[in-house]
């Protein structure tokens, strides 16, 4: 049986294209997006999508999720990725950020948020956030994710859907457009993001953005707790986390992550 | 591959276009069932598949066809196995010709014995001597047809006329020999890249079976033309029979085996969702086999050659009343199955036009041939079979209703499958909805 469906040959490239193409997608839109969505998202025909996705699960390269509608990376791709997956933040920026937990005495997460995607560098061990694939679906949901949809010239490039299906995850969570663009133009002003209890309830975040010298976007520094904790901050540790972010812009500045 | 002689006997050249019928018929339900493999591993193979696509109902339905024919696949297998060891002993002139089926059957319930056993032991000794008996047989059984094509055959009565009855009779022996091609499905949790190698051997075994078995019928075609020739006239060779019992013994044994891994996995399956006794659920300590599974399979396989031999009947007529009701079992099945794969596909957003095309037109040649089947066992006075498969097909519809009355939670959750978990996926990029610390696939 070591026959193929399609023979492993140099001359369909355009195959080898498309297969990338979606493991790309399923990148960029994050765990749970569907067989359906992918196709429309890259305007391949809805059978050749179906057939990479399940070639791509076989391969082990994609997961197909319990509901069986939507996929995920999969851990071989762990292997292809290699270390850039577990990359190390810089010893100095780790420390600047384990030196910001002993002051503020609340969760603080520092995430990448480069090429439009959240990935967390430096999660707080012991208050660990939502999962990234949680963050990163559902952006809208917090500080970090609105961050970067602050910077985007159009947020509605990266969220997932239609822009009309901004998830409700709690009664809290801005699920309108017109709302919600509304609170981003907040975030630029402020230069900083704030969500209270729109992921989870039982949480509140502020989140810093961290930049380049060009002012490009780099990362998002985040303080969380309870709502009300955090919406009673004082300006002292607002200062704090700002400081920090600041210090992190040098710090990050030129590593791959 | 002996029945593609019978065939070949009995209905003459028309036989090869039957054949290759049959095995178009398995390879279209093939493609139906790669469509549910290419997307989940379940150890309950079309149960799964159909609950998931029609509904519980359904799906137990197909569980309880696939344990009817599953189960009496292992006892014709086992019981046609006893009386080819008992063959081979008598040509390899060990034995002198019994008067009655008692060694035949002697030998059944010892093969029974060892089979659970190497089930329980584990699908890799397991599998690794199907391979082994399989690879054996074949090239046995096709030798003695090679040789017998060379030096030609006497031929035998001349084919009766074509038709319906004939052609209904053949395409039962035609399908009886290639079901069974699915039951890898049943192995997809333990296998290594599930999705990639089961639709593959669920699409190519129906086929690389169809072609053997075409294969033999050519051969025999090829011996019965050359006929008593000049040079077809020698003294037939002696080692030629035992080698043929010896391939044919150690086919059926292997095949055997393959539906009794099977069939324990479907009751494996039905016990963990708690539909069946949850014991049937249970997994052995140290082989993770579902040994209660297979242990409930051993009355049945040894007890019905026993029951026989106290009642005098002979094997070869049990064993045409197992085929018969094997195929029919089989078919319900798999008409369920090609029905189910449309609804399936739809739900998960994944339906194609040609996808769907297949399956409707996969299920109209099952049905058809369902109809067919039907038609040869009533033929031979057999409809007690048919009525025999419906009254088991109802007690398990029955037993659903009570299994709804008290517990009606336990049929929403019929269905289950190897989902991936967060070991399977990218670190980090698991979905909210998995629980971290659930055992892994490769674990379980």
């Amino acid at each position: 049986m070591a026959t193929t469906d399609h023979p492993p040959a140099g001359r369909q490239p355009a195959a080898i294209r498309s297969a990338l193409t979606v493991l790309e997608q399923v990148a960029r839109a994050g765990p749970g997006v569907t067989a359906r969505e992918l196709s429309a998202a890259l305007g391949m025909s809805p059978a050749t999508t179906y057939r990479l996705v399940n070639l791509l699960v076989a391969e082990e390269y994609l997961v197909r999720l319990p509901d069986l509608r939507g996929f995920a990376l999969g851990r071989k791709v762990v292997e292809l990725a290699g270390a850039v997956a577990h990359s190390a933040v810089p010893a100095g920026a780790a420390d600047a950020v384990a030196e910001l937990r002993s002051r503020v005495r609340l969760a603080v997460h520092l995430a990448s948020l480069r090429h439009g995607r959240l990935r967390m560098l430096d999660p707080d061990p012991d208050h660990p956030p939502s999962p990234d694939a949680v963050l990163a679906r559902h952006l809208h949901a917090s500080a970090l994710g609105k961050l970067l949809l602050a910077d985007q010239p159009d947020w509605h490039a990266l969220a997932p859907g239609a822009p009309a299906e901004l998830r409700q995850l709690t009664p809290h969570t801005v699920g309108r457009p017109d709302a919600l663009d509304r609170e981003l133009d907040r975030v630029r002003g402020d230069r900083v993001a704030r969500q209270f209890g729109e992921l989870r309830t039982d949480r509140g975040c502020v989140a810093m953005p961290v930049r380049d010298p060009d002012g490009a976007l780099v990362a998002g520094l985040a303080v969380s707790g309870s709502p009300d904790r955090i919406a009673a901050l004082a300006p002292a540790v607002l200062r704090l986390v700002e400081r920090c972010a600041h210090d992190l812009a040098r710090l990050l500045h030129r590593t791959p992550a | 591959m002996m029945s593609a002689t019978a065939m070949v006997t009995a209905m003459g050249a028309a036989a090869v276009p039957v054949i290759g019928l049959a095995t178009l018929a398995m390879m279209l339900v093939g493609l139906a069932v790669a469509q549910f493999a290419r997307r989940m591993a379940a150890a309950g193979s079309l149960y799964t598949y159909v609950s998931k696509g029609l509904g519980p109902t359904a799906g137990f339905l197909t569980g309880c066809a696939l344990i009817l024919a599953y189960g009496s696949l292992v006892v014709m297998c086992l019981l046609g196995s006893g009386r080819r060891v008992v063959g081979f002993l008598v040509e390899a002139g060990a034995l002198h010709r019994p008067a009655g089926d008692a060694p035949a059957l002697l030998v059944t319930a010892l093969l029974g014995a060892a089979m659970t056993a190497i089930v329980v032991r584990g699908i890799r000794i397991s599998a690794a001597l199907t391979l082994l008996l399989e690879a054996g047989s074949v090239v046995a059984v096709l030798t003695a047809l090679t040789v017998a094509a060379y030096r030609g055959t006497a031929a035998g009565p001349p084919p009766s006329a074509l038709d319906l009855g004939v052609f209904a009779a053949a395409l039962l022996t035609g399908i009886k020999a290639l079901v069974g091609f699915e039951s890898g499905c049943a192995l997809s949790v333990e296998a290594r890249k599930p999705f990639a190698v089961v639709p593959r051997v669920v699409l190519w075994t129906p086929a690389a079976c169809g072609a053997l078995f075409a294969l033999a019928a050519v051969l025999h075609l090829v011996a019965l033309a050359r006929g008593g020739g000049a040079d077809g006239s020698g003294p037939p060779l002696p080692v030629l029979p035992a080698l043929v019992q010896l391939g044919l013994a150690s086919s059926l044994f292997a095949c055997a085996m393959a539906s009794m891994n099977a069939v324990v996995r479907v009751l494996f399956s039905m016990g963990r969702e708690r539909v069946t006794p949850p014991a049937l659920g249970r997994t052995h300590a140290r082989y993770r086999t579902p040994y209660v599974a297979a242990y409930a399979m051993v009355p049945l396989a040894v007890g019905v050659p026993l029951v026989m031999w106290a009642l005098g009947t002979s094997t070869r007529r049990v064993s045409g009343w197992l085929g018969l009701l094997a195929v029919l079992a089989f078919l319900v099945a798999y008409l369920l199955v090609c029905l189910a794969a449309a609804p399936f596909l739809h739900r998960i957003g994944e339906a194609t036009a040609g996808a769907t095309g297949v399956a409707a037109l996969a299920a109209a040649v099952t049905a058809g041939s369902l109809v067919l089947v039907v038609r040869a066992g009533l033929n031979d006075g057999l409809g007690w079979v048919v009525a025999a498969l419906v009254g088991f097909l109802g007690l398990g519809l029955l037993w659903l209703l009570r299994v709804r009355r008290r517990a009606p939670h336990r049929l929403s959750a019929m269905g289950f499958f190897d989902a991936a978990t967060p070991d399977d996926i990218l670190p980090g990029a698991s979905p909210d909805g998995l629980a971290p610390g659930a055992a892994s696939r490769r674990a379980r």
